[in-house]
């Protein structure tokens, strides 16, 4: 168990290489086409501009650590944003409070479904897409709500604390609490084991419904709050905003080497895939390519992120079976069933020798 | 709004920063959803030092505060056909009421001053398309009074969304013979979908700009008139307007370019210099 354990945080870290990589090579390309690239200030924009992008993307790996995913973030976001400023304009700040809940209570739902009721990640996720966005659009009837008088956010949004953006030490913050989360609880140990073995989870007495539930509520919770910074930053509720950021939530999970067939995956690495995609954004910006090529580029960047992943963990992988510990194919033979690793099946073969 | 017209504003936008001795740096937000995008752009065109900046409003509330940011750095802003809220130096935008007028003329001239229309009045909470279909309805009101609006969308604000919003209308209002569409993307699924009832030539569609989608349509008889705005215009005057706030000369905080209705017939002789840049231009 304990070499599983080790062999879990070293995939995690070998994926979670990729994603520094992507973000040095990024800099130091675009620091070549246009020298405002690497100055101290733009970084710092960088870093303020990502935090929708960032926040939700910790909750998307929280979900992908089970094995799932959540397509409904964007739109969760766009509702809670909406029926938030639609509160404050009727009661006052208070009505902010609305962000959390509403995307707590669809992260909720999108629990029940899954946990509860067995329903794929990806069905329950895009219904709950579907009738958040619509919902969204019925109630504002297609129009931006904007904030009456001064935007209380707004400091959320631009402003900054001993020069670091507000909205970058809110990110961060919450990722330290996921981090803790996810190492350091129970809830987290539950969470990483359901991905990384369903059957031996439930075995030892981890129960899916609740686990799951969970996962999907933090994530919808997260969604909620991210509200809160596009609300900061547009001082008005967009019901059309959000459109592609469950994409994007993935994509920066993944290139911070978070395995969508779940177990790993590490919030420090998000954090640095998601300054990934936004530094790609700013610079292609910057370097006037158009918003269409720059989703070409973004798509490009993602399957070179898997392919890459793939190259680390076969590195790593194959060196630790050269090594000949038992660590190398934790999976295989064990208590989940399938076909038995190569070494397993070298030392069945043996063991079959040895008989005749 | 469609791409093409964007293009054709940034043609307008290079060709006079060219002859003005400025260089220009584009940022595309990537459609009217896209506004956080666009306020990244925004911070980043500032963080770059840019001198001066024109904004074509993704949504003009929800860019209200980071204008004001630009504009509090002593960045003058211009906005441009969709303009946004906030402090801005100048104002460029086409004659959106006299577009509906124009649309509302040839319509009432093609159904003979009686029937029915329908009115595809484009997004909700533009300003543009606000203006547009009120110029629309006004004249409607005041020169053809035998005309009547059966029915109104705003929520049909593309292509496949009037497509479907047209096919309801022509089965609810079997006696329609006009639509009134706030742009030629929605001007097209209305066409499309006239053409699958097989109602062409009895129901009339007059538009707004003119894409080369557009002047397919024209041509081929499926839109009786569109009003076109000087595009590349607007592209012209919000650079020269941006230039005079940075050399700190006299700048026209309202800007209005003038519209003409083109039709089939008046077509060939039309100056397209104004309107649309050339063929095979890419910004």
């Amino acid at each position: 168990m304990r070499r599983l354990i080790a062999q879990l945080s070293l995939q995690g870290i070998g994926g979670g290489l990729v994603a520094p990589l992507c973000l040095v090579v990024s800099i130091t390309v675009f620091s070549f086409l246009s020298a405002e690239e690497l100055q101290v200030s733009n970084l710092k924009g960088l870093l303020g501009q990502m935090a929708p992008l960032a926040i939700i993307a910790l909750g998307q790996l929280i979900v992908i650590i089970t094995r799932g995913f959540d397509i409904s973030v964007g739109s969760v976001a766009a509702l809670a944003a909406v029926i938030s400023v639609m509160c404050v304009n009727a009661l006052g700040p208070i009505g902010f409070a609305m962000a959390p809940i509403v995307g707590l209570g669809c992260g909720l739902v999108n629990g029940v479904l899954i946990g509860r009721f067995r329903v794929q990640p990806v069905i329950a996720t895009l219904g709950m897409l579907s009738v958040a966005r619509g919902l969204v659009l019925a109630i504002s009837g297609n129009q931006a709500v904007a904030l009456e008088g001064d935007n209380p956010l707004s400091q959320l949004g631009y402003g900054s604390l001993a020069g670091i953006p507000i909205s970058f030490l809110v990110t961060a913050a919450l990722a330290i609490a996921v981090t803790v989360m996810l190492s350091r609880t129970r809830a987290g140990r539950r969470i990483h084991m359901l991905g990384s073995n369903p059957p031996g989870a439930e075995l030892v007495g981890v129960s899916p419904a609740r686990t799951l539930l969970f996962a999907y509520a933090l994530t919808g919770l997260l969604a909620g709050i991210a509200a809160l910074v596009l609300v900061g930053r547009a001082g008005a509720g967009l019901p059309t905003e959000g459109q592609g950021l469950e994409l994007s939530t993935i994509a920066a999970a993944v290139i911070g080497g978070a395995n969508l067939a779940g177990g790993v995956g590490k919030p420090v690495f998000v954090l640095i895939g998601a300054l990934f995609i936004q530094s790609l954004n700013n610079g292609l910006t910057l370097a006037g390519i158009s918003s269409f090529t720059q989703e070409i580029i973004l798509g490009a960047v993602i399957l070179g992120a898997g392919l890459a992943d793939r190259a680390v963990r076969w590195i790593t992988t194959s060196q630790r079976s050269r090594r000949g510990t038992d660590g190398a194919f934790p999976m295989d033979g064990g208590s989940c069933g399938g076909r038995p690793g190569p070494r397993r099946r070298w030392l069945r073969w043996q063991r079959h020798e040895r008989r005749h | 709004m469609s791409e093409s017209f964007w293009i054709s504003i940034a043609y307008g936008v290079q060709d006079e920063a060219k002859k003005l001795g400025v260089k220009v740096v584009t940022a595309n937000a990537g459609g009217d959803d896209k506004a956080n995008q666009q306020i990244s752009q925004i911070q980043d065109l500032m963080q770059r030092g840019v001198k001066g900046m024109i904004v074509g409003a993704t949504n003009a509330d929800a860019i209200k505060s980071v204008v004001d940011q630009a504009a509090a750095q002593n960045i003058p802003v211009v906005g441009a056909s969709s303009v946004p809220k906030g402090k801005l130096v100048s104002q460029v935008f086409t004659d959106n009421p006299t577009m509906g007028q124009m649309q509302a003329e040839c319509l009432g001239k093609a159904m003979n001053g009686k029937g029915e229309v329908g009115v595809l009045g484009g997004p909700p909470a533009q300003t543009w398309a606000d203006a547009r279909a009120k110029g629309f309805t006004d004249t409607l009101k005041s020169k053809f009074p035998g005309i009547k609006v059966v029915t109104t969308s705003r929520l049909a604000d593309n292509r496949n969304a009037a497509l479907t919003t047209v096919e309801g209308w022509l089965q609810r209002f079997p006696a329609m013979t006009g639509i009134y569409s706030a742009t030629d993307d929605i001007g097209s699924g209305a066409v499309d979908a006239i053409q699958a009832a097989h109602k062409a030539g009895q129901v009339n569609v007059s538009s707004s700009n003119f894409s080369p989608a557009a002047e397919q349509l024209l041509k081929s008889g499926a839109f009786t008139c569109v009003s076109v705005q000087e595009i590349v215009e607007q592209g012209r005057q919000a650079v020269t307007q941006a230039v005079n706030a940075i050399r700190k000369k006299p700048v026209e905080a309202t800007v209005v370019t003038p519209v003409i209705s083109l039709t089939k017939s008046n077509f060939a002789g039309v100056d397209f210099g104004p309107i649309r840049a050339p063929e095979g231009y890419k910004p």
